[in-house]
């Protein structure tokens, strides 16, 4: 028997998510920590949104409220689809509002997948992917990246690891945690791929905002076609610095949403009025506040880079996202052995690769959603760390 | 889970400004709880709370749940959920996974069989009472352990009828699931509106019970905020657990703005309680009148939330249309697997009588 190279065995991450809150807790004992771990905009929500907000929810507490969402948020986020993903939908059919990006995450992996059923997973990957579709009962079949190519998403790797259980694609662009973002010419492969094998694509689109060096992002379902057996998600936490409201939405095709609002009324129910007049707020207003912070990221993402340069440690030049994955190799460490060693020595918190896939624990994820002066500082503690070793 | 309620309901709801739910008594909200999370906005909370939820919030319920006479910390023993459809989904799966079996009660909210139904639960059910009412007895209670339930899910008081559990049978159902080594998700949400005349005993006052125990409900009773979508669960450390990594896993966190709404209404529900309950009652007794005269006998219940009856009723159809105009909020039975029961929630409307 041979194997396929380009065809990963679903091995188990090193890490577990209760492992990254573990690391978590351990760093609240350091009161001079530095946390670049968690994806939380260090931004509280914007004044704007807040104050629209406030007023809003004078006039409303309690209204019909169905599962898939207010009609006037679902008419919003038709809106910001149509404007910044170049995708039509019905907002009476094709969008379902969801408690935030990972519950639509979690949501959509319910909806897409039965028992045994295989699904491609582009590695590294956002850790809870993985409980997902384990929850789900489905096969992750990892399509790997490397670091050598960016991190790019190969459509041949990706269409070597197809079989005739293969059901779903996942597209993250831009991918956390390797922050590499899928071109346009193999966005049209991949879902010409997903056509051919009759695969239902789940798009996350989550960091669809914050992109550089002049790259763009193409939602998979703005193509011609794609739509019909694509799902995609997005959420207002991370573009708008709302993590903590819990809003997100998936969009599709009406044939697939009726199966998406099912699952999602029976793992939750409706969403909070509150999160709902929140990503209202946020959707109706301007937004001058994503171009500012689009601006502090592409900035702190050079002070991260130069940090990492002066240590000499190799990772995927970021195309989009708020996260480095830096190869730390060198040091000889395993990933949870060198986060676990820079929180104690250097109280400077960030992930373990090991978590976003077990081919990964030589890589660590860093956020780069603190401060210029923070990162600086960090970079710093982390070199003086490694320089006394 | 809400259920839409008809026409003449949703006017009165848009003329009053009561929320359109009939799962619970509909009330305004206290303007200070808006207040309180407007002023935690100020002041930057838009981040990510905790897993189990904000630590005010928790310590808020742990005192809460001592007046049911449940004896747990915030730490360890509570978490904060997206409304009561979440926990149930949480408290099922965390429990049910890895080929347990789960017993349900064949008429329960309809938002159980939802929550059993996500993944690949196995479960069994519990018919009725022998009596004809439509919650579980002890012996529907036994039979399925007997055939070998691990989990069993019991609402008490029952979300269709508002019946509770006597003393004796919660003590017999503790001993029953001591001896078969089983576990309880228990549904209290109408636990603090029970009659005053009635004594409502607590899972969490019996400590084999309570060991054995999820509780949960949603968030604050009489409040007017259920649409801001709170929940919890509660019980014992390594029930917990598995939960708080389960909730994880499904949406990080519970919405932190709506959390400290929560907050700034404990202060406000144990004075509201009391005089909502008052109300409720007279409100109850007006809507047991009305009954009388429509020679209507209500089912069994315990609590101020709820008047059922069975059909058939006097006038069938007409009859429902009248009860809405008066004032009380109409849900089928049907959803809850009792099509010829009909729930009335009793709302302020009521008084007008």
């Amino acid at each position: 028997m041979t194997t396929n190279p380009d065809r990963a065995q679903p091995a188990a991450p090193a890490i577990s998510t209760a492992t990254l809150y573990g690391l978590m807790a351990k760093a609240r004992a350091y009161d001079d920590r530095i946390e670049l771990g968690r994806g939380d905009p260090d931004f509280d929500t914007p004044p704007h949104i807040v104050a629209a907000f406030a007023e809003a929810i004078k006039r409303v507490w309690s209204e019909p409220n169905p599962p898939e969402g207010i009609l006037p948020l679902r008419v919003a986020i038709a809106e910001r689809l149509r404007r910044v993903n170049r995708i039509e939908a019905d907002p009476e059919t094709e969008i379902v509002v969801t408690n935030g990006g990972q519950h639509a995450l979690f949501v959509m992996v319910q909806a897409a997948l039965a028992p045994g059923d295989e699904i491609l997973v582009p590695d590294p990957n956002y850790n809870t992917y993985r409980d997902a579709i384990a929850f789900a009962h489905g096969v992750r079949v990892s399509v790997p990246t490397h670091i050598e190519e960016d991190f790019r998403v190969d459509p041949a790797r990706v269409a070597a690891a197809i079989t005739p259980r293969t059901r779903g694609l996942l597209m993250v662009s831009p991918n956390n945690p390797a922050a590499s973002v899928i071109s346009r010419g193999d966005v049209q492969e991949l879902t010409e791929l997903a056509r051919a094998h009759h695969l239902t694509i789940l798009a996350d689109d989550i960091y669809d905002r914050f992109l550089y060096d002049g790259l763009e992002h193409v939602s998979p379902a703005s193509l011609p076609g794609v739509k019909d057996y694509t799902l995609t998600l997005n959420a207002v936490s991370k573009q708008y610095a709302m993590c903590g409201w819990r809003l997100g939405w998936i969009a599709g095709p009406a044939h697939l949403m009726e199966r998406v609002r099912q699952i999602k009324a029976s793992i939750s129910g409706s969403t909070s009025l509150v999160a709902q007049h929140g990503a209202l707020a946020a959707l109706n207003g301007p937004d001058d506040c994503i171009v500012e912070m689009q601006q502090a990221y592409a900035r702190r993402r050079e002070v991260v880079m130069q940090g990492l340069d002066r240590l000499g440690l190799r990772y995927g030049r970021p195309q989009g996202g708020q996260f480095i994955f830096a190869d730390i190799s060198s040091t000889g460490m395993t990933s949870l052995e060198f986060a676990a060693w820079v929180l104690e020595e250097a109280h400077v918190l960030l992930y373990p690769g090991g978590a976003f896939g077990a081919a990964f624990d030589h890589f660590i994820r860093i956020t780069f959603l603190q401060p210029e002066e923070r990162l600086a500082e960090a970079l710093e503690r982390i070199a003086r760390l490694m320089n006394k070793s | 889970m809400t259920h839409t309620s008809s026409s003449p309901i949703e006017s009165a709801a848009r003329a009053y400004g009561w929320s359109p739910i009939t799962d619970y008594p509909p009330f305004y909200m206290p303007a200070e709880i808006r207040e309180g999370m407007i002023q935690a906005l100020a002041r930057g909370e838009t981040h990510y709370a905790p897993v189990p939820g904000v630590p005010a919030l928790r310590e808020a319920l742990a005192r809460y749940l001592a007046t049911l006479g449940w004896r747990l910390k915030a730490d360890g023993n509570t978490v904060i959920t997206n409304g009561e459809q979440e926990a149930r989904f949480l408290a099922i799966q965390a429990l049910c996974r890895d080929g347990k079996i789960l017993a349900l009660p064949a008429q329960a909210h309809p938002g159980v069989a939802q929550a059993a139904g996500v993944g690949q639960v196995q479960t069994i059910s519990m018919p009725g009472s022998q009596d004809g009412s439509p919650e579980p007895d002890i012996a529907a209670i036994l039979t399925a352990l007997e055939r070998g339930a691990d989990v069993l899910y019991l609402e008490s008081p029952h979300r269709l009828t508002g019946k509770a559990f006597e003393a004796d049978e919660l003590a017999a159902i503790a001993a029953a699931i001591e001896a078969a080594d089983a576990r309880v998700i228990w549904d209290q949400s109408l636990a603090s509106l029970v009659r005053p005349d009635r004594r409502y005993v607590s899972p969490g006052a019996i400590a084999a019970l309570a060991a054995r125990c999820l509780a949960l409900a949603a968030l604050w009773p009489t409040l007017g905020m259920e649409e801001y979508q709170l929940g919890y669960i509660a019980g014992d450390e390594a029930l917990i657990q598995p939960i708080q990594t389960l909730r994880q896993i499904i949406g990080i966190c519970t919405t932190t703005p709506a959390q400290w709404a929560a907050v700034a209404g404990a202060e406000h529900m144990a004075n509201l309680l009391q005089e909502r309950l008052t109300e409720l009652t007279l409100t109850q007794e007006q809507g047991l009148a009305f009954l009388q005269q429509a020679r209507v006998t209500p089912l069994d219940g315990d609590t101020v939330a709820y008047l059922a009856f069975r059909a058939p009723w006097p006038r069938g159809a007409s009859l429902l249309a009248e009860l809405t105009q008066v004032g009380f909020l109409v849900a089928s039975g049907e959803p809850f697997g009792a099509p010829d029961v009909v729930r009335l929630t009793t709302t302020s409307r009521l008084l007008a009588l």
